[in-house]
């Protein structure tokens, strides 16, 4: 059974299109991370969802029922859809268990569910405090509690760890991901991070300009991105000229082995830890520029063409810049290939 | 938030502004209090507990009213969608162009014995088919109720979008029911608003004496005016004077309860647009019908009796001769509403500079009791501005200087200068709105620069706000354009305004005579209300619309934040 199924769904503001005929599939319990730059309409696409805004075309269904498009429309109340917001939204009026309480049918077992979900996001003696009274990531927590209490079949966060400064992010988004997953709720998560939506996802959708670029699992989409852009959105990533015959590419730093994605002219995706360079009086390329990051560094390489590729090695190897280098590539797999 | 810069403003601008407010307030104060029990025994005899009685019931009444049909009409335009919803929202503030004594003045004369309504009722009828009494409380209730309404709808619409609409749409995610939603979240969030365009409405209510008299209702205000007007009853006026004050006191003490534990405001910003029911088939056709029916009652049918009228009566006097007279009290209102604006822009520019150069303690107290003078209702101003020319003339004939009696009998100026008491919390407010836009790190960055404060307004502030200041001039001009409760009570015998002449025709039953000079008030009220809100309807990117309206309301929804 799917949790979450929209089909060609799209949404236009004037004459914007902020979602264009969007299709996606969410199973029982999956985590679906959608990532894409402001603007691009993933935040749009969770209101469709969640029946905040209504769709001018396509189809929403929930655990296979349709809510919304073919005339039928099921208002967000009786969706049993899930909203996590970015800024938390709390009612601020009500004490902590109230707002977690909000949306569980008033009965017995009303107290027990608030103190299980309380539990759950590890904020056990919080009932009684007011919104106001809680740090950001203990608002975001008790608003996964409340979201969470209903039992939705899917629950949707918008950007709900923007507001969080880096250090907290990331230990309120793996409690989430843990306490959704011990749930067995599906989740989709809105973020703007391209980490985030790597390290939490069971799948990865890249949004652009209203359309999904690419579907895939984190890894898949890191290493084999369906356009340029979803490979530069994931991650820091060069391109280098080259000609492919069958699933070997002619290059400047040497012939590598790609995915048989294209032939004749094409361009090769390079991530920074994919290229290594030893320093070599013979070697063609030049060291430009390096940026010190800690554990790395990341130096930027020009090669014989002008092109300039980037590579991220340890922080031991310390070559000035100005040396002579030669370059190689160490992936491991097939690069992706892009036709020019 | 905002930064302090260490320096001290040179002028002794807030004090003098401050004093300008207070001072009016004070003397009716010391006025009761030095009078005697003499005042207190007349104001007893003209009747002061039923005018207590009925004052009470009217605020009531207009609050009750004011309360359902702004709340309704926010909530209509916000979370439903139907037919004309976008213009309907924007036009529905239109209202607030029609002061309450021209409408009272259409809706009077319609509803009279020999107006077209109670000529059809007869003629559909019978000729002694009963028609309910037009001169009651609640009639002058409806009145106001249909004129001040905006004020809360305002309000209501700005607290929906801008701090309710996250957590509606959360409440339906789970499981509420659009009204249930609006119970339970939106109205709770809402009511800090709620209270401060409430307080609004009866400050306004409190100092009408013009509209109520049209339907026979005497409320205290009424009181002020027939004794001072009728009898120069100083003393006395002063003491009811003094009632109206006290209940405007008692509303401030109630809309402050309301707000009590308003310490939660969500976060302003970029709030996703409430999720918004799409109305079909007759509840479309009602809600398009409610709206509309509402306009129509408030603008619709005044603007199209003021028309008519004005057809009758371009400008001829009864006997045919061009009416000079009306000439003339346009060419006041111009004057005085120019003058108006001039001062008060030019005295909010220096107490906005005064209050961002220079951060001490006794200058923000100095700015807000200024502020505060939009909570003393018309009436006590004047009579409080009267007692301090009384004072001021006795002094000068103390001195043996000439000039003193044109004081106390009425003067342009001293208009002009309660006037400008009476609007600089409208100017103050829409000034500091737009000297917004000016960083305060801007005027930090100057002041590090080594400028000197003059410099800073002249070099930074000002240019910056020029067009800003020409829309604060406009909505000062046109409320002072408006205004009658001072104009009346203060006006050298024969200087006519335009309202004033709405007021006498209309107390004289020649109601197609008020039509032009009803009309031009009208009209020139409508040009502030069309260009600061026509295209706020849409709901995600419009300006705030706080900056517009009146006075007060910029003022209180910037107590609210």
């Amino acid at each position: 059974m799917t949790a979450l199924e929209l089909r060609g769904v799209g949404k236009r503001y004037g004459r914007t299109t902020a979602v264009d005929d969007v299709s996606l599939s969410v199973g029982d319990g999956e985590l679906v991370a959608l990532v894409g730059p402001s603007g691009c309409g993933k935040s749009t696409l969770l209101m469709l969802a969640a029946g905040l805004l209504e769709p001018d075309s396509g189809t929403v269904l929930v655990r296979d029922r349709v809510v919304a498009g073919r005339g039928t429309w099921v208002p967000p109340e009786d969706r049993g859809v899930g909203v996590v917001f970015q800024d938390a939204a709390l009612f601020p009026h009500l004490r902590v268990a109230d707002n977690v309480a909000f949306g569980v049918p008033r009965g017995r077992d009303r107290a027990a569910r608030v103190a299980e979900l309380l539990e759950l996001v590890d904020l056990p003696d919080h009932g009684r405090r007011y919104p106001h009274e809680l740090s950001g990531g203990q608002q975001q927590r008790v608003a996964l509690a409340r979201a969470l209490a209903p039992r939705p079949s899917v629950v949707l966060f918008d950007e709900a760890f923007g507001n969080l400064d880096n250090g907290l992010r990331a230990s309120v988004r793996d409690a989430t991901a843990a306490a959704l997953r011990g749930t067995g709720a599906a989740g989709v998560f809105v973020t703007h991070d391209q980490g985030e939506a790597l390290a939490v996802g069971d799948r990865v959708c890249v949004m652009r300009e209203g359309r999904f670029e690419h579907v895939g699992e984190p890894a898949d989409a890191f290493h084999r991105p369906a356009t340029r852009f979803v490979a530069t959105l994931l991650g820091e990533a060069d391109f280098v000229p080259g000609r492919q015959d069958g699933s070997t590419v002619a290059t400047e730093v040497g012939p590598l082995a790609a995915t048989p994605d294209a032939r004749g002219e094409v361009e090769v995706m390079l991530r920074p830890h994919e290229v290594v360079f030893a320093a070599d009086p013979a070697g063609t390329a030049r060291v430009l520029r390096r940026e010190f990051r800690g554990a790395t560094y990341l130096y930027t390489l020009g090669l014989p063409s002008g092109r300039q590729v980037r590579a991220l090695v340890p922080h031991t190897l310390d070559v000035p810049t100005g040396t002579a280098v030669t370059v190689e590539v160490e992936a491991g797999h097939p690069l992706r290939s892009f036709a020019r | 938030m905002s930064q302090r810069p260490g320096r001290r403003a040179s002028s002794a601008v807030v004090p003098a502004a401050a004093l300008l407010v207070l001072l009016p307030v004070a003397a009716v104060v010391v006025g009761v209090l030095t009078a005697g029990t003499d005042p207190w025994r007349r104001v007893a005899a003209a009747g002061v507990l039923p005018l207590t009685g009925t004052t009470v019931a009217l605020l009531a009444l207009v609050l009750v009213g004011t309360g359902v049909l702004g709340v309704g009409l926010a909530w209509l335009t916000t979370a439903y969608r139907f037919p004309g919803r976008r213009q309907l929202a924007w036009l529905l503030v239109l209202p607030t162009a029609v002061p309450a004594y021209i409408l009272g003045l259409v809706w009077s004369s319609l509803l009279s014995y020999a107006g077209p309504v109670q000529s059809g009722w007869r003629a559909a009828l019978g000729p002694d088919a009963p028609f309910p009494p037009v001169q009651t409380l609640p009639v002058a209730a409806a009145v106001l109720t249909l004129t001040l309404y905006p004020y809360v709808y305002l309000l209501a619409r700005v607290a929906f979008r801008d701090s309710a609409a996250t957590p509606y749409g959360a409440a339906r995610t789970l499981g509420l029911r659009p009204l249930q939603a609006a119970r339970r979240i939106v109205l709770p969030l809402a009511r800090p608003s709620l209270a401060a365009g409430g307080l609004l409405v009866a400050l306004e209510t409190l100092s009408d004496f013009a509209t109520v008299q049209y339907f026979g209702v005497d409320t205290l205000s009424v009181g002020i005016y027939k004794v001072w007007r009728g009898q120069f009853d100083r003393p006395a006026a002063t003491v009811l004077a003094l009632l109206v004050l006290l209940l405007a006191l008692a509303l401030l003490g109630g809309e402050r309860w309301l707000r009590r534990g308003a310490r939660y405001s969500a976060p302003l910003g970029d709030s996703t647009p409430m999720a918004a029911v799409r109305l079909s088939g007759w509840r479309a056709a009602a809600a398009t019908g409610a709206c509309a029916l509402v306009l129509l009652l408030a603008v619709g049918v005044p603007l199209v009796t003021l028309a008519a009228w004005s057809t009758t009566t371009v400008l001829r006097t009864p006997d045919g001769s061009l009416d000079t007279g009306l000439l003339a009290a346009a060419a006041n209102s111009v004057l005085l509403a120019a003058q108006a604006a001039l001062a008060v822009v030019a005295l909010s520019v220096l107490l906005v500079h005064a209050a961002r150069v220079d951060g001490r303690r006794r200058i923000a107290l100095g700015v807000s009791a200024t502020v505060s003078g939009y909570a003393v209702p018309a009436p006590v101003l004047a009579i409080g501005a009267l007692l301090v020319l009384a004072a001021a003339r006795t002094a000068l004939d103390a001195l043996g200087l000439p000039g003193g009696g044109g004081l106390v009998t009425g003067s342009v100026t001293a208009l002009v200068v309660v006037y400008t008491a009476r609007f600089l919390a409208l100017g103050y407010t829409s000034t500091e709105a737009r000297l917004s836009v000016v960083s305060p790190s801007l005027t930090s960055a100057a002041l590090s620069l080594g400028a000197r404060p003059r410099r800073v307004l002249t070099g930074v502030h000002l240019p910056l706000a020029r067009s800003g200041l020409a829309v604060a001039a406009v909505l000062v001009a046109v409320d002072a354009l408006k205004e009658l409760p001072i104009v009346l009570l203060l006006r050298p015998f024969g200087f006519d305004t335009l309202a004033v002449q709405v007021w006498q025709l209309a107390a004289d039953s020649r109601y197609e005579m008020a039509g032009l000079p009803a009309l031009a008030i009208v009209v020139a009220a409508m040009i502030p209300v069309v260009l600061l809100f026509r295209g706020e309807a849409d709901d995600v990117t419009g300006p705030h619309p706080v900056e517009a309206l009146d006075a007060a309301d910029v003022v209180l929804t910037g107590a609210v934040r």
